[in-house]
């Protein structure tokens, strides 16, 4: 499985007055180094064996630049730097488009090379991504992937639960994969050939839910100047997916227990009601125990759904499928973004497998989804992940820098007392620091918080 | 009445932006309350990774602790200290024309337009900006009845009343240029201009922006019109596809800005060239030039329309995942900076972000936006805009019916600002229509 690098050593086609600095980096960092001189012989080093890394001088006016494209091509120059007297936008594009990792002007500083190479040497071997078509899915059946005994237990849930027509409850931390779990029921059970829809309770506004769901008759209220078809209608003959279930209003969890009891619907606005032969899969990320205690969660519905109960386990919890659902990603992002990485070093997936992962595995899939987009080359390396830095996609969590200046509309004591807080928390309450970086005398500071009512010990830092 | 006193050990619900909404009256005044609560507003956590946080909007955020954080007084004061300014304002002027000061009163009323224009009340600024016109209207230098016309088009441009805004435009443009108002008069035609872009009437508006450089050419010293002038001409050659033609014209622009403050152009050039980029389907050097612009803008405005112009060249190239965290990053500036009216346009965005990854419930983000237009009062245009992505994702995703009967209402609303067919002729080329040429939209 694994494809260790045969030569720990730095390849290294230079222009003869460019120094040694390259070799001397090389050794420094324990790996071998070996000169070419020309064209030929550089290709002849690649293919005699694949190596750490390969160094490319190039010239100023670009004609070398279809040389650093071949090597790239070649497969076998490991990690690819480029050197070049300057550096431009143009180079540095360039670079992108052969999947070097690096472009150092010459005089190239040794210190940053040398680093640069610990790090390459320093990624252990690649582990080279599956073949899509060759990770054991039955034809068109959604990807369940991982081989950890909890995921086990999944598998014979599943397949036990697609046997039979009885409605399930999947609950699961946020991003554990519950529709795919809910895609494999449906495609395993005899409904595969009808339709699999999907609609998420909690991101549809209440009013909008229930037309959704049951559809609507034109006219039923402004705006609906045209009959819709509700979800449960569209599902008929397959199966409906109603994700988080547990943010239904009270009101409409009643309409919904009404269909599975019934399995009518009746349109809003219409008179007539409509027979639905619907399978009913639901999810949730909430604990429906407590919910159902504190009176938001109908009991009767709870057991409704919950004839089938799986519970789907976290990331952490799941061992070894990191890294297969790592490789599993990689090779998917690769093709879907056309690029040509087809490895994920050693190093990075043990820090992949270090991760804490609070966004399981939908979070470990934007990270290699990032890890394919950011690889220079053909392999991913640890420096490529953005482990724990993946912005969550609900609404306007941190993530990038700080908006520059404060909005116009506060007023100046806002903005003082504010910035007075910040200056505090960057130096941990630090009075005497917070006054130096502040610009004014420690008494100033210490009127000014009295007088905004600051305590002046270490806070959160941004404004409230 | 006094307020009850809560009893010991009662629990504080924390209660969503959208639960405030529905619990308040849609009252005018409210509005501060309801920026300022948005603006301290914190994600709802627990939506961070589920599959509902992709469709996520700033209803669904906490406001801050209403009890224990929030000062409701210390808000109703700043909102007095901002009437009391625009009163004065308003006592000044008074005074003026019992003087017979007409001049110093428009100049007042002129700043009231300046402070509600900048409280994002376009409707109070334009009754200011008419109300110095009338100040003017006997008097014998026409100068500041141009200056309070162009204030009061610039209002009606951003309430999307275009005809009347064209016609303000106009008229001050002849009463600038009959006062030798070089720079006055130029403003006007670039105002001109940019109103008939709205309205996709691309070759009037490049007469109105020629006419511009016309009026500046005697100039000697610097001016910005210039520039503004030059940039919105390259817009219009870009957008009708005359690419070679547009380059020098972004050049020139460049220089001209060059001359005068380049600081404050850069952004704005920046954006322009990642624009001709994007039209060129170079992606990935437009994203560069994006970046640039981001960086280097300095109103929170102009930078939330280029991050989303920086989403949309992630979005072209299919990285979604890119495009959605650009898009975001803006909704966290304009909800930090309290800038709702650019919100539509965010989530106008991110719907389309969301089609793009074949969500069912993208449409989600599209009624946010249109709730959004309708709450605000804000411009038909953007109105316009929203359904017409939103069709376009219905489309998407096979909804033949709705995404016909979205069509025909983005036709009627367009058809309402006076807009061709021209400019969707426009979309199907370089994608979704777009107001995100910067200069155009508010450099005058």
């Amino acid at each position: 499985m694994e494809n260790s690098t045969a030569t720990r050593a730095v390849l290294c086609l230079q222009r003869p007055d460019a120094g040694n600095t390259t070799e001397r980096a090389a050794r420094a960092t324990g790996l071998d180094f070996v000169a070419v001189q020309g064209v030929g012989e550089l290709f002849k080093a690649l293919d005699r064996s694949p190596w750490t890394a390969t160094v490319l001088s190039l010239s100023a006016d670009h004609v070398d630049d279809p040389i650093a494209k071949r090597v790239a091509e070649q497969g076998t120059a490991g990690a690819l730097f480029l050197t070049a007297p300057a550096v431009s936008l143009e180079r540095a594009l360039m670079m992108e488009r052969v999947g070097a990792v690096g472009l150092l002007r010459e005089p190239v500083d040794e210190a940053e090379l040398q680093s640069r190479l610990a790090a390459v040497a320093d990624e252990g071997p690649e582990v080279p991504f599956p073949r899509l078509d060759e990770e054991g899915a039955l034809e068109g059946a959604p990807l369940l992937v991982g081989d950890s005994p909890a995921m086990g237990t999944l598998f014979e849930t599943v397949a036990r639960a697609s046997r039979s027509t009885s409605t399930v409850l999947l609950t699961g931390e946020s991003g554990t994969g519950k529709e795919v779990v809910a895609r494999s029921l449906h495609w395993a059970s005899d409904r595969r050939s009808g339709p699999f829809v999907a609609v998420n309770c909690a991101a549809i506004p209440e009013q909008l839910l229930e037309s959704e769901l049951f559809g609507h008759e034109r006219g039923a209220f402004t705006g609906a100047v045209a009959r819709r078809v509700g979800r449960f209608e569209r599902a008929h003959g397959g199966t409906l997916f109603l994700d988080e279930i547990g943010d239904m209003s009270l009101v409409l969890q009643a309409k919904v227990l009404r269909v599975l009891e019934d399995r009518v619907v009746e349109r809003v606005g219409g008179e007539k009601s409509q027979p639905v032969d619907v399978r009913v899969i639901a999810a949730t990320n909430q604990a429906l125990g407590p919910a159902m205690q504190e009176g938001r969660f109908r009991e009767d519905l709870f057991y409704r759904l919950a004839v089938v109960e799986l519970n789907l386990p976290p990331l952490r919890m799941r061992g070894g499928d990191v890294r297969r659902l790592a490789l599993h990603f990689g090779a998917h992002f690769a093709h879907r973004h056309g690029k040509p990485v087809r490895a994920v070093t050693q190093r990075a997936l043990l820090r992949l497998e270090d991760a804490a992962w609070p966004g399981n595995v939908r979070e470990l899939r934007n990270v290699m989804d990032r890890a394919v987009l950011l690889a220079h080359g053909e392999v991913i390396r640890s420096a490529d992940l953005r482990v724990g830095l993946a912005a969550p996609i609900a609404s306007a969590h941190g993530g990038g820098p700080e908006p520059v200046g404060y909005a116009p509309e506060l007023s100046l004591e806002e903005v003082e007392s504010d910035h007075i807080r910040r200056a505090l928390a960057s130096v941990d309450g630090h009075m005497a620091q917070a006054a130096e970086s502040l610009g004014i005398h420690r008494n100033t500071l210490a009127r000014k918080m009295k007088e905004y009512g600051i305590d002046g010990r270490p806070t959160n830092g941004g404004r409230p | 009445m006094r307020a009850r006193s809560l009893p010991y050990g009662t629990v504080m619900k924390r209660l969503t932006l959208d639960e405030v909404r529905t619990a308040l009256p849609e009252l005018d005044e409210l509005r501060p309350i309801l920026d300022d609560l948005l603006g301290r507003s914190e994600p709802d956590r627990s939506k961070a990774w589920a599959g509902s946080g992709q469709l996520d909007t700033v209803g669904s955020r906490f406001v801050p602790d209403i009890s224990a954080a929030h000062d409701f007084a210390a808000l109703a004061r700043r909102e007095a200290d901002r009437l009391q300014a625009v009163y004065r304002l308003v006592g000044r002027a008074l005074a003026a024309l019992a003087a017979g000061d007409a001049l110093g009163a428009a100049a007042a009323l002129l700043e009231a337009a300046a402070s509600e224009e900048a409280g994002d009340r376009p409707d109070r600024a334009l009754g200011y900006a008419e109300a110095a016109f009338r100040a003017v209207e006997g008097d014998r230098d026409r100068t500041v009845a141009a200056l309070a016309l162009r204030r009061s088009a610039r209002a009606a441009r951003t309430l999307g009343d275009l005809a009347d805004a064209l016609r303000r435009y106009e008229q001050s443009h002849d009463l600038a240029r009959g006062m030798s108002d070089t720079r006055g008069a130029a403003e006007a035609a670039i105002g001109a201009g940019n109103v008939l872009q709205d309205q996709g009437r691309w070759d009037e508006a490049e007469s109105r922006y020629r006419t511009a450089l016309e009026v500046l050419e005697p100039l000697t010293e610097p001016a910005p019109e210039r520039w503004h002038a030059l940039i919105n001409l390259h817009i219009v050659a870009r957008s009708r596809g005359r690419i070679e033609e547009s380059l020098p014209l972004l050049r020139e622009a460049e220089a001209a800005a060059a001359v005068i403050d380049a600081d404050s152009a850069t952004p704005f050039i920046e954006n322009a060239r990642g624009q001709l980029l994007m039209a060129q389907g170079a992606y990935d050097r437009a994203e560069e030039h994006f970046r640039t612009a981001v960086r280097t803008a300095t109103h929170s405005r102009a930078r939330i329309t280029m991050r989303l112009n920086l989403a949309e060249s992630f979005l072209a190239r299919g990285r979604t995942l890119d495009a959605a965290e650009h898009a975001r990053e803006a909704e966290r500036e304009a909800i930090r900076a309290r800038m709702v009216p650019t919100l539509p346009e965010v989530y106008r965005l991110l719907g389309r972000i969301a089609s793009a990854e074949d969500n069912p419930d993208a449409f989600v983000l599209f009624e946010r936006s249109l709730e959004l237009v309708r709450q605000r009062k804000l411009p038909i245009l953007e109105e316009a805009l929203t359904v017409q992505a939103y069709a376009e994702a219905e489309a998407l995703r096979g909804e033949k019916d709705t995404a016909e009967q979205l069509l025909e209402e983005a036709r009627e609303r367009f058809a309402v600002l006076g807009m061709t067919q021209e400019r969707q002729r426009w979309a199907d080329v370089f994608g979704p229509p777009s107001d995100n040429d910067i200069p155009a939209k508010g450099m005058t």
